[in-house]
């Protein structure tokens, strides 16, 4: 009996090919950092119906998300969660300079369960006795990294530090912590709140315990395939009507209304882990 | 068919998969920067291999001692609703191992898993934490395994051990253990490969803690994570060249030591 | 002395059906049956290993019906004999009495009787891959008698061994066994084997216990067809009774008239249908002009020859009554060439009265 070899190669290679052809419809790929991905769907979806254009959004840590640009060289929009990421993605050549806009402002906050059993109240709170403590990883979370920051700037990293029981791997997981109860309080960003209004409150920081306002920055990677399409999606989010969807959520889209919490602050620019953090983790 | 081809056809599926494990293995080596290797920590490596390897052995030990009984029991003996039972022990493999990391964080919030915490030690977010998430992960697969190794044991020897005298335990230790002595140090030694390589459900138990709970795995997600791939790929390459080498070893030990005169 | 009452027991489709047997000690019983008529499974079910449905077992007055395995104090030699392939020879032998926490010094002294008695002495420190054959065989045997068992179950014990050595040595073994005097039941589906070893013998086919009885009745009056055909017997056909004498009973064989021994224990009533069947080794050529004997006087029949074969140093023939039914003959090659035999070729044939089992 002869085996039907010619069918068989035409159905494993050839039909898919046909099938699975080029696309006639226009689409983006749009790496977006997590931490925004509660408003991002709905814009998404209104921008969709809108254009017609297709997105392929893939959320993730901002980090992972700049490592899958540079491995697949494929990318059209890039939204981090700290402007830290724009400068590394800059630096390594991965972003068209200049590209960057501001799309929402974030505030650091301590979040903590909603009954507060540890009745955190403040940024000293936090180095109490027996209280559990938990931050994003700060070497690759921009809120564990700015968290440290924080921290170090209150001249508070060693006494804090040995109340942190655990670095989560990304923003959603450290709100996640509260959420589930698992530490008594974390440092987050004030959308949080938003996020999990039943489950977390927002306990407020002092305004000169803020050294810098975060922001969440958008950029075009080199990769892009239509530089003028990616460009429209952003102007779209930038505009009246994306930044009402953040407003909704609770995201703060104005400078001067972010400086209300901290008016000596900073906005942007980068900051290095210390070399004493590294020696208080080893030591503990 | 002649023969010749289908020899060939053989060694071309196992060599198409060998080919290509090779190609991934090989392209590492295109992303290595030179400089950024430099600035590696050693110390924190080395850390990290330690920690690895203590509780992947840890939870592989746990396992297999787990999965003897077990897979004897699965093997041998019959009873009410047996397939249904054997299935929930694929529970861990089916569903995700993030899935896995969030149940059995909630699980520490139930009134056991607390108990447990306050009198006993605490698990979630420490290294304990780590081995049991490998536990649960490899915990089946283990049982599957030392099951075949029974399966494959002619149960007329322990009849024949039973006419002399001895009883179920006696057999059971005096003749069945010492048969499946090999069989069973290889489902321990892939088992042991698999908690090496375990992730999800381990950083969702026990977090991505530096210099706590920072295993193999989660360096390498982390050094990801950061954009830092040349790091990344140093870790990988690490943990490749570590488990493959003690692999290899252990495993040509066990054949030549325990060399089975019943095939 | 063991007794088994009405044991039955189901597995799948096959069935043990109402199985009794005693057993005396010192008697070496063999149980003889074709494969797959549950020999096997009887043993197991003696042992313990299966659980019977019903019935009871007693060995020396003690039921062990319901007694796990390893308290029944029964010792097995399985087929293939399933040395322990994790230890020596040594440690095999020593490994029931090992379980039973006896010393060192008793092992050892144990061990020396049986190995000398074996004459197996020579292999104790030997792996058990390097062992022939037979002495895998006496080393199993020795495994299962050293801890003074109340009986012994032997599985085909021979079916693995060549046929010179086993002639060498089936004696030899019987004789130590006999020395333990317990009883022994010894399983296998070779007639001469039976024939040879065996004090009791009973037939199992299917199940069922057919007959028991010393081999030389028991081959030589088989009860029921199914016995008949198990032990080789041919020539297996059916008659009608058209006169019944005192002794002897004719039998109407399409349209032959064979006289027949009658059977003691049976009812004979005339123009009743019975089976009969005839030895192939009771048929014997009558050379013309020879005088014939007696006890073929009444049964002597002209045949042709349609088959011969041929074996080592037998000869199988068939040949042709003319009422459509074939004989089956057996005889030694010497007759084959004394008569000087071909195919076609006319005999006149007379069957041994004796040789005519009826049942």
């Amino acid at each position: 009996m002869r085996t039907p070899i010619k069918q068989i190669l035409i159905f494993t290679f050839i039909l898919p090919m046909i099938l699975y052809g080029k696309p006639q419809k226009k689409e983006l790929n749009f790496f977006c950092g997590s931490a925004v991905k509660v408003p991002m769907e709905e814009i998404i979806q209104k921008y969709q119906q809108k254009t017609g254009v297709k997105i392929n959004v893939i959320y993730g840590g901002s980090g992972t998300l700049l490592s899958q640009i540079e491995l697949s060289k494929k990318g059209d929009v890039y939204l981090a969660g700290s402007p830290d990421y724009i400068i590394i993605g800059e630096n390594k050549k991965l972003l068209i300079k200049n590209t960057d806009k501001i799309v929402s402002y974030l505030v650091p906050a301590i979040i903590v369960p909603k009954n507060n059993p540890k009745n955190i109240n403040s940024l000293q709170d936090l180095g109490k006795e027996n209280v559990r403590i938990g931050i994003g990883n700060p070497e690759t979370v921009c809120l564990g990294l700015y968290s440290a920051e924080l921290l170090e700037y209150n001249n508070l990293l060693e006494k804090v530090m040995s109340n942190i029981v655990v670095f989560a791997k990304s923003c959603e997981d450290t709100a996640m912590l509260v959420v589930l109860n698992k530490v008594d309080a974390i440092i987050g960003w004030d959308v949080f709140e938003t996020w999990n209004p039943n489950e977390v409150k927002w306990i407020k920081l002092t305004e000169p315990e803020i050294p810098r306002i975060s922001y969440i920055p958008i950029a075009i990677p080199i990769f892009v395939k239509e530089k003028k399409l990616a460009q429209d999606f952003i102007n779209y989010i930038l505009s009246k009507e994306g930044q009402d969807v953040f407003k909704r959520w609770g995201y703060i889209s104005k400078a001067d209304e972010a400086l209300k919490f901290a008016p000596k602050a900073t906005i942007g620019g980068e900051y290095k882990l210390p070399k004493k953090f590294y020696d208080i983790l080893k030591n503990k | 068919m002649k023969n010749k081809t289908f020899n060939f056809l053989l060694f071309f599926f196992l060599g198409f998969i060998i080919v290509f494990f090779l190609i991934l293995i090989i392209e590492l080596f295109g992303y290595l920067n030179f400089t950024t290797t430099k600035n590696l920590n050693f110390s924190r490596i080395f850390w990290s291999i330690r920690l690895t390897i203590t509780t992947a052995t840890i939870s592989s030990l746990i396992a297999t001692f787990f999965a003897i009984p077990i897979g004897y029991l699965l093997s041998r003996y019959s009873f009410p609703l047996k397939n249904f039972i054997s299935s929930l022990l694929y529970l861990p493999i089916i569903i995700s191992p993030i899935a896995l990391g969030a149940m059995l964080l909630i699980f520490f919030n139930t009134p056991i898993g607390t108990f447990f915490e306050k009198y006993f030690f605490r698990v979630v977010f420490e290294v304990p934490a780590i081995v049991f998430a490998q536990f649960v992960i490899i915990i089946g697969m283990c049982i599957n395994l030392t099951k075949s190794v029974f399966d494959y044991i002619n149960p007329e020897y322990e009849n024949i051990s039973k006419t002399l005298g001895a009883t179920s335990f006696q057999t059971f230790f005096y003749i069945t253990l010492p048969m499946a002595k090999k069989g069973i140090i290889s489902a321990f030694l892939l088992t042991w490969a698999r908690a090496m390589g375990e992730f999800g459900a381990t950083v969702t138990l026990a977090g991505a803690t530096t210099f706590k709970t920072e295993t193999l795995p989660v360096a390498i997600y982390l050094s990801f994570a950061s954009a830092e791939i040349s790091t990344g790929i140093t870790f990988i390459l690490i943990t490749l060249f570590i488990g493959m080498t003690i692999l290899i070893i252990l495993h040509s030990l066990n054949n030549k030591l325990f060399y089975d005169k019943n095939t | 002395m063991i007794k088994i009452h009405n044991l039955n027991f189901d597995v799948g489709k096959f069935q043990l059906r109402n199985v009794s047997l005693e057993i005396l000690d010192n008697e070496y019983f063999v149980l003889l049956g074709p494969s797959g008529s549950g020999k096997t499974t009887l043993l197991k079910c003696i042992l313990g290993i299966h659980k019977i449905v019903s019935g009871k077992i007693f060995v020396n007055e003690q039921e062990v019906t319901n007694l796990h395995t390893e308290n029944r104090n029964i010792g097995f030699l399985p087929q293939n004999f399933l040395l322990f392939p994790n230890m020596n020879v040594f440690n095999n032998i020593a490994y029931g009495l090992k379980i039973k926490n006896k010393s060192k010094e008793f092992i050892i002294s144990e061990i020396k009787k049986i190995v000398n008695d074996l004459k197996i002495s020579h292999l104790l420190n030997r792996q058990i891959f390097s062992l022939s054959g037979g002495e895998t065989q006496k080393v199993a045997l020795a495994r299962a008698i050293i801890t003074n068992p109340n009986l012994l179950l032997l599985d085909e014990p021979y079916s693995s061994i060549d046929e010179n050595y086993k002639t060498d040595i089936c004696f030899e073994i019987k004789d130590n066994l006999k020395k333990l005097n317990i009883p022994v039941i010894h399983i296998t589906h070779n007639l001469d084997e039976a024939y040879a070893l065996a004090d009791r013998v009973g037939i199992i086919i299917n199940g069922i216990i057919n007959q028991v009885g010393f081999p030389k009745e028991v081959f030589n009056f088989p009860t029921n067809e199914n016995v008949a055909k198990f032990l080789g017997i041919k020539n297996i056909f059916d008659g009608e009774i058209v006169e019944i004498f005192n002794n002897d009973i004719v039998l109407n064989f399409n349209n032959i008239k064979i006289v027949v021994n009658k059977n003691k224990d049976k009812n004979y009533i005339k123009n009743k249908k019975i089976k009969f069947c005839i030895k192939p080794e009771s048929i014997k050529i009558i050379k013309p002009n020879e005088p014939v004997r007696d006890e073929l006087k009444e049964n002597i029949f002209d045949t042709k020859i349609v088959e011969i074969n041929f074996y080592s140093d037998t000869c199988i023939m068939k040949i042709d009554l003319f009422n459509d039914k074939i004989l089956t003959m057996k005889f030694p090659i010497y007759i084959f060439t004394r008569y000087n035999l071909s195919i076609g070729k006319k005999i006149k044939i007379g069957l041994w009265k004796t040789g005519i089992i009826s049942f």
